[in-house]
């Protein structure tokens, strides 16, 4: 049985816009789901439905088959680890993890046994006299994750917390609250504007967008097999590199040599508005300096800037190919003049730059999209992308529901 | 390495000058202001003090402090005065916590309204309402109690208050009261166990301020409480007179007993002048 089910959860304030609009999935017993989208997608919303701190407009919401959608946060049996940690500053350590044990009626001596195991799990037991305010940030950050396992409920909440912390510290905590998460089985939704947390960690991502989800997917299926246009440019740093194709006789192409068939594009929507008849995409791993093969597409350009990162370099390289602007997943302008094109290269490469270049990638590594939908219609490896991938029907069945 | 030519140098050097200069400047006249301002706050206090002393000496203050003025001593007054500010400060506090909490927390209709409406109180004079409330208190039957002019002290502290503690309210993240709430704390636990202990410094603030007030106030003891045994020490001011200021050898002992009535308040504001200030300042920054 699934630990959390969401049936086409909406939020609506003034009752015309939508902040979260027909989410459905579930969440299995364990798993760890992490919400993933720029700031004002809607994750933040969605995790406040679940955790009852938000009003549901419409839909159903559910807990160990339970339907909690208009049950108080302290009866839905979950736990929340806030971004600002939100400690008591007036109570010690042991105070803040035994408020909710003592709110919930557990005798003292259960209390402190539960407070200790838990300040012993998480590595604070010798803070447990102390203030929130005398602690550094990723000691409050265990007693926050403390206070929300002390209670062990069904489901534990997380928004963006570890965005308080610095970026060493942050790659720490990333790799605990995974450990711990794991150790616990305890099922997880983590919100997160960082797509690093979420592919490090989640057992599954949530990608959203304007209120909507775009795809829910494994990290590396995510990846490798974006649902749309959305998906591909927020997944993946450095972004995907974006150009025009023509797309006529049933098949598209790039700079005259045909990529892939062009399915129900051409039916559908080539030639739209933008001017744009078929997106390509391409990771900046997947293009490499050099002739092309014959299951390659070959570009040739110059060297425009480079930027070295130390194990490997970023170059910004000025091909002739048609170029299209994508923002937030939608195609807004189409530009026949050249465009550039980022190349992700091992090592130390700063002598490229001003050169004239070669580059090859391989035919299979393309993405196609509709500019006029954003959808996905040949994803990498030449995968016909006719319906949205998801690990569950339910799923599938969610993202359908809300991309309509 | 940048290295100074001597042009510049010399330059640099006329310009640190220069700021130095400014700044001892700058605090030679505010230490003068600052001292002459003194002074004349200090004058009225010193000529009390002057007159204090005419006749006996110290020992009108002595007779003062031991004596029975009128019916009363100044000890009672001194007590009367602290009941009243004490019951003043508690319901100021409690009223204007909860209405805080509430303005800043919660949603609901007509709240912006409401708040406005509070605070327009803030300019009524107290005289405007000075027969209303002598009415109210009578029949309340709360005349020549300390409740009954408490009350009606609170009646004028009070929108002061729920602007102070909402202002305080706001700054605190709504988190802390989400978090509570999952924690599986009613909104009165909420209340009383995550916003009271992190409202300290704003409470104390608004507690050290109604205990100032009321021990200065002399328009309600005066309507209210007409038992000379419930006296307060403002009030005395004008009691006293009756008894000390008749005769040419009393004038010494009234103008004592003028003095050390002004005690109780400048304890007061001495002692919690941390408080206050704390207080206040932390209403005005968003954390």
């Amino acid at each position: 049985m699934p630990s959390l089910a969401l049936e086409g959860l909406t939020k609506s304030y003034d009752g015309a816009t939508e902040a979260v609009s027909k989410v459905t999935l579930t969440v299995a017993d364990g798993e760890f789901l992490v919400l993933l989208g720029p700031s004002g997608c809607g994750k933040s919303t969605l995790l406040r439905m679940i955790a009852g701190l938000e009003t549901v407009t419409s839909g159903e919401l559910s807990i160990d088959g339970r339907s909690v959608a208009n049950v108080h946060p302290r009866d839905r049996d979950i736990a929340m680890v806030f971004q600002n940690y939100a400690l008591y500053p007036h109570m010690t350590v042991r105070k803040n993890l035994a408020y909710p044990l003592k709110l919930g009626g557990v005798p003292k001596s259960e209390r402190n046994a539960r407070v200790e195991q838990t300040a012993a799990l998480l590595e604070i037991d010798s803070e447990l006299e102390r203030r929130p305010g005398s602690l550094s940030g990723g000691q409050r950050q265990r007693v926050a994750m403390g206070r929300a396992l002390v209670r062990e409920p069904s489901v534990f909440l997380m928004d963006e917390p570890l965005s308080n912390l610095d970026a060493r510290l942050r790659m720490q905590m990333r790799s605990e609250i995974s450990q711990i998460q794991r150790r616990l089985a305890i099922t997880t939704v983590y919100v997160t504007h960082d797509q690093v947390e979420a592919m490090t960690m989640a057992d599954r991502v949530v990608v959203m967008n304007k209120g909507r989800v775009q795809q829910i997917g494994e990290p590396t299926e995510v990846y490798e097999h974006p649902a749309n246009l959305f998906v591909a440019g927020f997944i993946g740093s450095p972004p995907m590199n974006f150009f025009g194709a023509r797309c006529a006789g049933g098949v598209v192409t790039v700079a005259g040599r045909e990529i892939a068939p062009a399915g129900t594009l051409e039916a559908d929507s080539a030639g739209s508005v933008t001017g744009v008849e078929a997106v390509v995409g391409v990771r900046p791993e997947q293009i490499q300096f050099g002739a092309a093969g014959p299951d390659e597409l070959a570009m040739a350009g110059k060297v425009a800037a480079v930027e070295t990162l130390g194990a490997e370099t970023l170059c910004h390289v000025q091909v002739d190919l048609p170029g299209v602007t994508v923002e937030a997943g939608e195609v807004t302008q189409g530009d026949a003049g050249a465009n550039s094109l980022l190349v992700r290269t091992p090592g130390n490469r700063s002598d490229l730059s001003g050169q004239d270049a070669e580059l090859r990638v391989a035919v299979g590594s393309l993405h196609v999209f509709d500019p006029s939908t954003g959808k996905t219609v040949v994803s990498r490896h030449g995968t016909p992308r006719d319906e949205p991938r998801g690990s569950e029907a339910e799923n599938r069945r969610g993202l359908e529901d809300s991309q309509t | 390495m940048m290295r100074l030519t001597g042009r510049r140098r010399a330059a640099a050097g006329r310009d640190s000058e220069d700021r130095l200069y400014r700044s001892r400047l700058d605090r030679t006249i505010m230490t003068t202001l600052l001292i002459a301002m003194a002074v004349l706050w200090l004058v009225p206090i010193a000529s009390a003090i002057d007159r204090a002393l005419v006749f006996n000496g110290w020992r009108n203050f002595s007779e003062v402090i031991t004596g029975d003025i009128g019916g009363i001593t100044l000890w009672q007054t001194y007590w009367n005065s602290f009941a009243i500010a004490a019951l003043h400060a508690v319901m100021v506090i409690a009223v204007s916590s909860l209405a805080g909490y509430g303005f800043a927390k919660f949603e609901f209709r007509g709240k912006e309204l409401m708040y406005y409406v509070t605070l327009v109180f803030l300019a009524v004079p107290a005289t405007s309402v000075l027969v209303p409330l002598f009415f109210i208190t009578r029949e309340l039957d709360l005349r020549d109690t300390y409740l009954g002019v408490a009350m009606a002290e609170a009646s004028l502290t009070m929108p002061f208050g729920v602007l102070l503690m909402r202002n305080f309210a706001d700054t605190i993240p709504d988190t802390y009261i989400e978090a509570a709430s999952m924690d599986g704390a009613s909104h009165l636990r909420t209340f009383s166990g995550v916003f009271l202990p992190m409202s300290r410094p704003a409470l104390l603030s608004l507690g050290s301020l109604s205990v100032m007030w009321s021990l200065q106030d002399f328009l309600f003891p005066a309507l209210l409480l007409s038992d000379h045994g419930k006296t307060t020490a403002a009030q005395a001011v004008f009691r006293f007179k009756e008894y000390l200021a008749v005769t040419p050898d009393d004038i010494g002992k009234y103008n004592a007993s003028l003095v050390l009535l002004a005690v109780p308040a400048l304890v007061v504001v001495v002692a919690s002048l941390r408080f206050i200030t704390r207080g206040l300042a932390a209403g005005g920054i968003k954390e």
